[in-house]
């Protein structure tokens, strides 16, 4: 054929292509999860696009360090901690004691970088630096008088405050916030189940609050479905209730309250996770693939997930350009999903 | 030869957009005050999720695109309604259907004495069984009666002379908590006039299989003439034992009920 006829029928084929692309990207557009100025879009295949080579089993919580990495704890014993970079590539993986593995904070201690580890199997709370070295275990508290032998206390969280003190959350076993020092003495404890406001039920997750002047203990009462509020002496201050998530940890990141909701109330254990983020003023600004918030109300209205994106998340890390890492327990082996803010 | 190079790359445009991963909807909220009701009850569904609607059916039909849109509580009334709901919305996949029985009350029952349930699942004791609550399929809720292994025997009393046609007994089905339908109902009436108890139906349930989902399930006998009545006396026969095929095998089945409804 000429030249002519050439160009002639390529252009023509290629207004083909445009057209096609086109239409259907007009009426199939990207999924926009989240509400009021907490939206996100969400790439499910974040996780598993490079590390699909690596073994996870349940994948319980993610932190970001200073180098801008974002840290797995998975109970595969294979690898117990993937570290990734923010494209999902993994750089590094180390852990084969942690048979248990659920709970991961990181904290900066005077310049170096921790992580405190807690192991359901070991009823243990294990300090390691970044590479996996170990510097602390910490085991039941026998002379606080609450538990008869070790494999009572079940630790699902820590939370590490400005001093060093280290508050654990008994999420597993009998609901107290136990408070130890640096060093891991035992320095008292609070919480616990009963009837009025201060007692917890499931305490899966705890946080320092920043927010607050002074900054002040929050806690995941998850059965209850509210968070806790108490001082770092363990004084309990307020209840901020979240109806319908069962919310597993507190993250506070910035002016926002974040966290992976396990299941909805009104659906159990049928995959009805979502995320929920709320204000500095507590009020429930966004569900990630859960029904709009109303804040009109003093109480927020029942909550329930709306779109089956999730299946049981377990914890939301939030790295340092706003982005949502979510990883999940019992959900096939999902690696973690990554969630890019938008900005209208 | 213009018109196939065309139809070619349209196809590739489409199928490149198309990689847009497609999610389902969950299942609405739905809320009532109880699936045993007395004239009427309504059903309440919410879905706060925008571009979507919520579809019913009563008839136990699957719900589709032509059926009733929802707008407002749903009114029930009748015996038995199958209520089922599902959720649409553009650039989703349609939710689970969400299935509800509503079970009308019947008859006023006085009282109702008989055999004790297990300690540990007694509810209020045997008054839950005529107290027009529960039908919901949640072990924990309080309200239903468990029943290890044993022949359980009732007396129910009537208000009112009747002459009843149906019995229903509300069981619950869960075999992965060893709890299985009754394997036989067999109810007598005792006739006013003459003082004796006479039997007016029985029942047999299908032998149990490892695909039956868990469910609250009525079962319903049903009742010949036999003249006015005030009185019934029903006799709930477990499995004798929990079948091969189940982790539980050669072991006694429960059986749990949580109200038994006069028609």
């Amino acid at each position: 054929m000429n030249r002519r006829k050439f160009i002639q029928q390529g252009s023509l084929a290629l207004t083909g292509f445009a057209v096609g692309a086109n239409s259907y990207a007009r009426q199939k557009q990207e999924l926009v999860l989240g509400h009021n100025n907490k939206r996100y879009k969400i790439d499910t295949q974040w996780g598993s696009r490079y590390g699909a080579g690596y073994a996870v089993n349940d994948c319980h919580e993610m932190v970001q360090d200073s180098k801008g990495r974002i840290i797995l704890l998975t109970n595969e014993t294979k690898n117990n901690i993937l570290i990734y970079d923010k494209m999902g590539r993994v750089t590094e993986t180390w852990g084969h004691d942690y048979p248990g593995a659920h709970g991961l904070t990181l904290f900066n201690e005077n310049g170096a970088e921790v992580l405190f580890i807690c192991d359901n199997n070991r009823h243990e709370v294990i300090k390691t630096t970044l590479k996996g070295n170990v510097l602390l275990t910490i085991s039941y508290p026998a002379e606080a008088g609450i538990y008869t032998k070790a494999d009572e206390f079940i630790p699902t969280e820590t939370a590490i405050a400005p001093n060093g003190d280290i508050y654990v959350a008994d999420g597993y076993g009998k609901d107290y916030i136990i408070r130890y020092n640096a060093s891991g003495k035992y320095l008292g404890h609070f919480g616990g189940r009963g009837n009025g406001n201060e007692y917890l039920l499931n305490a899966h997750g705890v946080c320092i609050d920043n927010r607050t002047q002074p900054a002040t203990l929050l806690v995941s009462s998850r059965q209850q479905q509210a968070f806790k509020r108490y001082t770092l002496d363990g004084r309990y201050l307020q209840t901020i209730p979240v109806p319908g998530a069962w919310v597993c940890r507190p993250v506070v990141k910035g002016d926002y309250l974040y966290a992976a909701v396990l299941q909805s109330q009104s659906n159990q254990w049928k995959q009805s996770g979502f995320v929920t983020i709320l204000d500095k003023d507590n009020k429930v600004v966004s569900n990630l693939a859960g029904s709009i918030p109303h804040t009109a109300t003093p109480v927020p209205e029942e909550m329930y997930q709306t779109i089956k994106v999730f299946q049981y998340p377990h914890d939301v890390c939030i790295d340092d350009e706003e982005n949502l890492y979510v990883c999940q327990w019992n959900s096939g082996k999902a690696y973690p999903y990554k969630l890019t803010p938008v900005v209208s | 030869m213009i018109r196939f190079y065309f139809f070619i790359l349209f196809f590739f445009g489409v199928l490149h957009a198309t990689s847009q991963q497609q999610f389902q909807l969950a299942v609405p909220l739905v809320r009532y005050s109880s699936l045993i009701f007395d004239h009427q009850t309504t059903v309440a569904c919410s879905f706060d999720q925008a571009g979507t609607h919520i579809r019913y059916t009563l008839d136990g039909s699957e719900p589709g695109v032509n059926s009733n849109l929802y707008h407002k509580p749903v009114v029930i009334s009748g015996k038995q309604v199958h209520f089922k709901a599902k959720v649409f919305g553009t650039s989703f996949y349609p939710s689970e259907t969400i299935a509800l029985t509503f079970i009308n009350q019947g008859l006023p029952v006085r009282q109702v004495i008989g055999t004790m349930p297990s300690e540990k699942f007694k509810a209020g004791g045997l008054v839950s069984l005529h107290d027009g609550q529960g039908g919901q399929p949640d072990i924990g809720n309080g309200q239903w009666l468990g029943y290890e292994g044993d022949t359980s025997t009732w007396l129910l009393t009537l208000r009112k002379p009747a002459q009843p046609k149906q019995l229903l007994i509300h069981c619950l089905q869960q075999h992965g908590s060893w709890i299985f339908l009754p394997q036989k109902i067999t109810v007598y009436a005792l006739n006013n006039q003459t003082g004796q108890y006479t039997q007016a139906g029985e029942l047999f349930t299908n032998p149990p299989s490892a695909e039956s989902p868990g469910a609250a399930v009525p079962l319903i006998v049903a009742l010949k003439d036999i003249g006015n009545t005030t009185q019934l006396k029903v006799i709930c026969y477990p499995l004798t034992k929990i079948p091969d095929w189940h982790s539980g095998a050669g072991n006694k089945a429960w059986i749990f009920t949580d109200e038994i409804i006069v028609y």
